[in-house]
């Protein structure tokens, strides 16, 4: 439920890939808020645009994707028009984001350890041996049962959801106001994928986060997320606190979504 | 304490503590393919002998590199006897060299059986700086003066041509190795900043690449060297031809590497990297240019040898190090001549340490492409 003061706030934002044979729209005058400390479900089929809206955020954009118009305000500021400078500031520190598949997001040939204090080492002020243990901190934070074991070896050693960890790890290591979670459950069986959302529900709770969550799994939707933005063919067409609009969409391909996932 | 160098302690999950079977790094992997080819072993092998030689040069031989006898211009390699005329078995020595001329003026070698040398180990010999830092006089082996032992013979000036080729080591093993560490270092980082930006910075690196790549190397070899002053020292001669080589070697490699940080940078881990908000510098010689490393050692390993037979082309030439400092190249341009060749063949030993190094270093490199490469090994 809207809680704070808004955070984040898009509006009216184009963005279109520059594909060989075609110049195509993806995402076309999209418009939506997160406030502060709230969990924001961002919902819509495959291609819909939910991921190219995610990237937009943070300027991570493929060089063929272009941002037409629109603005992106942070805070106050609008991203769109920060240098690439500032924009490295803003990102990991103020906003981070996880990726759908944890094991690609880790680099294969530096430990856990390593990648981790690469994060830290942003940080002034933390010396080494106050990184290794913000790193241990940080691991244990997230449910990492043994964090020194964790620490010194390689991603391919870890499970699945022991990497996803890790990554969710890394992206609060520099105490970011908002996350992006991009699909961060489609990779993880059940159990794993409940263990997920409950960190995210108590990383919510401890460190007062905002997260941006997209996805198109409708059950974890109603676990986690306290307003829902229905998206269609790059734009916001439906938007409402969770419970209502599960029980009464409005438009008809929220309908249509909901009785495709069995709602 | 550092905990990220930690190591993780053998557990396991019923709480039991067993020795946990270690599983091996990449590293070990690759060392012990490269220990089981027989080639790999024999240029290891070889490669470990000519590096001993030339670091403790100074020791292995019995003269200086510049230490001439005119008077036994040529000398034929020395035979080293046991056994005295009359039967008695007397150790290792030597005959003393007697050259006489024909009525064509060749030269006929005797030996000179009034007086045998005796072989010594660990015999005097001009005072050196052993390994630059302290005074010594002892060389492995020698006679006593003034007779001298050429063991392989001796060149126009009557200086061993022993103790040139173990000096002349020096110039050929090093070169290669600093001049592919500095072309490499120039490679990797034109090739992975060219692949991580693309467009603009790209193009240019890539036609500045081409460029460098369209002149024939030994022709810009030339007129590189061309450009530099002609009274240069032996040390500035040196670090102009590891220029002249880094200047062209990085051009192959950085295309290579631009093409593999092109697809890199496509890796989501990269992507991951930039949204926690690491500089693109950092991502370039942390998360791109480590994944390259198995493909640089090989091709280091592979075009060390293009290095030293530019060094020694250049100073068989005339071009490169310069008289009296001995390297392999320029040693063999006292061989160009067919009379030369025909009557004193021995002055053409530095080219068979030129075909051993150059070939050890192939083998190698063939062996660590065959280690690193998981679809090689059998």
């Amino acid at each position: 439920m809207g809680i704070g003061k808004d955070l984040l706030k898009i509006s009216d934002l184009k963005v279109s890939y520059d594909a060989d044979y075609a110049y195509q729209a993806v995402l076309d005058g999209m418009d939506f808020v997160i406030r502060e400390g709230e969990v924001l479900a961002l919902v819509g089929a495959s291609g819909c645009g939910k991921s190219t809206a995610a990237l937009s955020i943070l300027k991570l954009l493929n060089p063929k994707a272009s941002i037409e118009k629109g603005k992106i305000i942070y805070k106050g500021k609008d991203l769109l028009s920060l240098s690439l400078e500032d924009m490295r500031k803003i990102r990991g520190r103020e906003i981070s984001i996880i990726f759908q598949e944890p094991l690609s997001a880790l680099n294969p040939v530096f430990n856990i350890g390593y990648q981790m204090s690469e994060m830290l080492k942003l940080h002034p002020g933390l010396d080494s041996n106050k990184i290794d243990k913000r790193i241990l901190e940080l691991l244990k934070q997230v449910g990492i049962p043994s964090p020194d074991r964790v620490v010194g070896s390689y991603p391919h050693q870890l499970s699945g959801g022991m990497r996803q960890r890790v990554v969710i790890a890394m992206s609060i290591s520099l105490n970011p106001k908002l996350i992006i979670a991009d699909e961060p459950t489609s990779n993880l069986d059940v159990t794993l994928q409940a263990q997920i959302l409950d960190l995210f529900r108590k990383l919510k709770k401890e460190l007062g986060l905002s997260i941006l969550l997209i996805t198109h799994d409708l059950g974890i939707v109603e676990n986690l997320a306290d307003r829902i933005c229905i998206m269609q063919n790059g734009k916001v067409i439906e938007e409402d606190i969770t419970p209502i609009l599960l029980r009464k969409p409005q438009k008809d391909y929220t309908k249509e979504l909901l009785r495709a996932a069995d709602y | 304490m550092r905990i990220l160098h930690k190591k993780i302690p053998a557990q396991i999950s019923n709480g039991v503590n067993k020795p946990k079977h270690r599983s091996k790094s990449q590293f070990r992997v690759a060392l012990s393919h490269l220990k089981k080819s027989r080639l790999s072993r024999f240029s290891i092998f070889a490669l470990f002998t000519l590096y001993t030689l030339a670091l403790f040069a100074d020791f292995f031989v019995p003269y200086a590199y510049d230490d001439e006898e005119r008077l036994l211009s040529y000398a034929a390699p020395a035979r080293v006897h046991i056994i005295d005329d009359s039967g008695k078995f007397r150790g290792p020595f030597i005959y003393d060299t007697i050259i006489e001329f024909d009525e064509y003026r060749r030269k006929i070698y005797k030996e000179d059986k009034s007086r045998i040398h005796r072989i010594k180990f660990f015999a005097r010999r001009q005072r050196y700086k052993f390994l630059g830092l302290f005074d010594a006089d002892r060389c492995l082996f020698g006679v006593d003066k003034p007779a001298r032992i050429y063991l392989w013979g001796a060149d126009i000036r009557g200086r061993d041509i022993f103790s040139r080729i173990i000096y002349g080591s020096r110039i050929s093993s090093t070169i290669g190795l600093i001049g592919v560490s500095i072309s490499f270092f120039i490679g990797l980082m034109i090739g992975g900043i060219s692949g991580f930006y693309g467009g603009k910075v790209d193009n240019f690196l890539m036609r500045l690449t081409e460029m460098i790549m369209m002149i024939p190397g030994f022709y810009l070899m030339l007129v590189l060297r061309e450009r530099f002053s002609t009274n240069l020292n032996s040390a500035q001669i040196y670090l102009m031809i590891v220029f002249i080589f880094a200047f062209i070697g990085w051009a192959g490699l950085a295309r290579v590497i631009r093409g593999m940080s092109m697809s890199l940078r496509e890796r989501e881990y990269v992507l991951a990297a930039r949204a926690l908000g690491i500089s693109n510098i950092k991502i370039i010689v942390r998360h791109i240019l480590p994944h390259c490393t198995s493909y640089a050692i090989v091709a280091a390993a592979l075009s060390i040898p293009s290095y030293i037979l530019g060094e020694a082309t250049l100073s068989l030439l005339g071009l490169g190090i310069q008289d009296p400092i001995p390297s392999w190249g320029n040693m063999l341009s006292e061989a160009l001549g067919i009379v030369q060749i025909g009557f004193y063949p021995w002055i053409l030993l530095p080219g068979v340490f030129i075909f051993i190094m150059v070939m050890s270093f192939n083998l190698l490199g063939d062996g660590l492409r065959d280690a690193l490469d998981p679809m090689f090994r059998s």
